[in-house]
């Protein structure tokens, strides 16, 4: 698995790309780095899952506590996730509980409309 | 796993083409095809041609329909050392063994995620950190059904008595709240689940899907 992780140039926003494997492996690596990014002025995490191939139950436990942690000052999207990703997903009945777009532009939407509300 | 696996899998051994096969029994090439990818039956005749062209008899062809489960069942084992790196080359072998035996994504999809669950479980929770141990995963292929079995010799654990998680609420450390999400994963994609404990065996833990009629479950 790679993360990478881009600066949106907007404030307080962090775009972090996912490519391979979210499973057991390699969820604490990104809780890690998204934790790195907390620790500073990120308010608010994109993550683009566009080339994450499997989602394991570990990988989603990681999702959902960037969503908790991220929950008060700003907010987490998950950017297009590819179908074996989206069911599994689904599968733990998260579809409408984890914010989802389909782009990283409709993920920058979502979160600045929800800075100004 | 079924009469079209059987034939496909001897014509390679054999080596021979399709289009060798299907002038030796008075067939098309694409009816050969479509013989081996079980799209359709050739009749007792057709099926005794093509057995004397592949030197073998047509019961040995017919066994998977005569007789059912074991005389068609295939198993593969593997040994892996209990470390998390593991998870990737075992889901990838898993995956291609599946796609050898023709079955369809939805499933293999499904079954990759039962089995790297338990096996995550099994390296995190079976034994003491550290140490070097081995678990093996047994894949069956029977028709219309595949089974796994996993083996550890670790700590007695039963993860069918684990309740069912609040999944929103799964995000805090500690044993429990690690595996309940993973079980609650196993139970939904797949038929059945079992375990059973034995002092020579240890743990086994067996994951079933049933191929053919499968409809809505899971993923």
């Amino acid at each position: 698995m790679k993360i990478e992780v881009i600066d949106t140039q907007r404030s307080g926003i962090h775009l972090v790309k996912i490519e391979g494997r979210l499973d057991a492996n390699f969820s604490l690596q990104l809780e890690d780095e998204v934790d790195r990014l907390l620790e500073q002025k990120t308010k608010s995490i994109i993550v683009d899952l566009s080339d994450v191939t499997y989602l394991s139950s570990s990988g989603l436990r990681v999702l959902l506590s960037i969503n908790k942690e991220t929950e008060g000052a700003g907010g987490f999207v998950l950017v297009n996730p590819r179908d074996v990703v989206k069911k599994i997903i689904e599968v733990a009945e998260l579809d409408d509980f984890l914010t989802q777009a389909k782009t990283v532009e409709e993920a920058m939407a979502i979160l600045e409309a929800k800075k100004k509300s | 796993m079924n009469i079209g696996y059987r034939l496909k899998e001897l014509r390679k051994v054999r080596g021979i083409s399709l289009r060798n096969l299907a002038k030796k029994v008075g067939v098309s090439a694409s009816f050969i095809s479509q013989v081996e990818q079980n799209k359709c039956r050739p009749s007792l005749d057709t099926l005794r041609k093509i057995a004397e062209a592949l030197d073998v008899t047509t019961s040995y062809l017919l066994e998977v329909e005569r007789d059912g489960f074991s005389a068609s069942k295939e198993v593969v084992e593997i040994r892996v050392p209990n470390r998390l790196t593991y998870l990737s080359g075992l889901a990838d072998f898993l995956k291609s063994v599946c796609q050898n035996h023709e079955v369809p994504k939805k499933d293999i999809e499904n079954i990759m995620l039962a089995v790297d669950e338990a096996c995550t479980n099994i390296i995190k929770y079976a034994y003491q950190v550290g140490d070097i141990n081995y678990f093996t995963v047994r894949i069956s292929f029977e028709p219309e059904l595949v089974q796994v079995d996993l083996l550890d010799r670790g700590t007695r654990f039963n993860p069918l008595e684990i309740p069912s998680p609040d999944v929103k609420g799964v995000t805090g450390h500690g044993k429990e709240k690690d595996f309940s999400l993973g079980i609650y994963f196993m139970k939904k994609v797949m038929d059945d689940i079992r375990y059973r404990y034995s002092p020579n065996e240890g743990n086994r833990l067996t994951l079933i899907k049933r191929i053919s009629q499968s409809k809505g479950n899971g993923l």
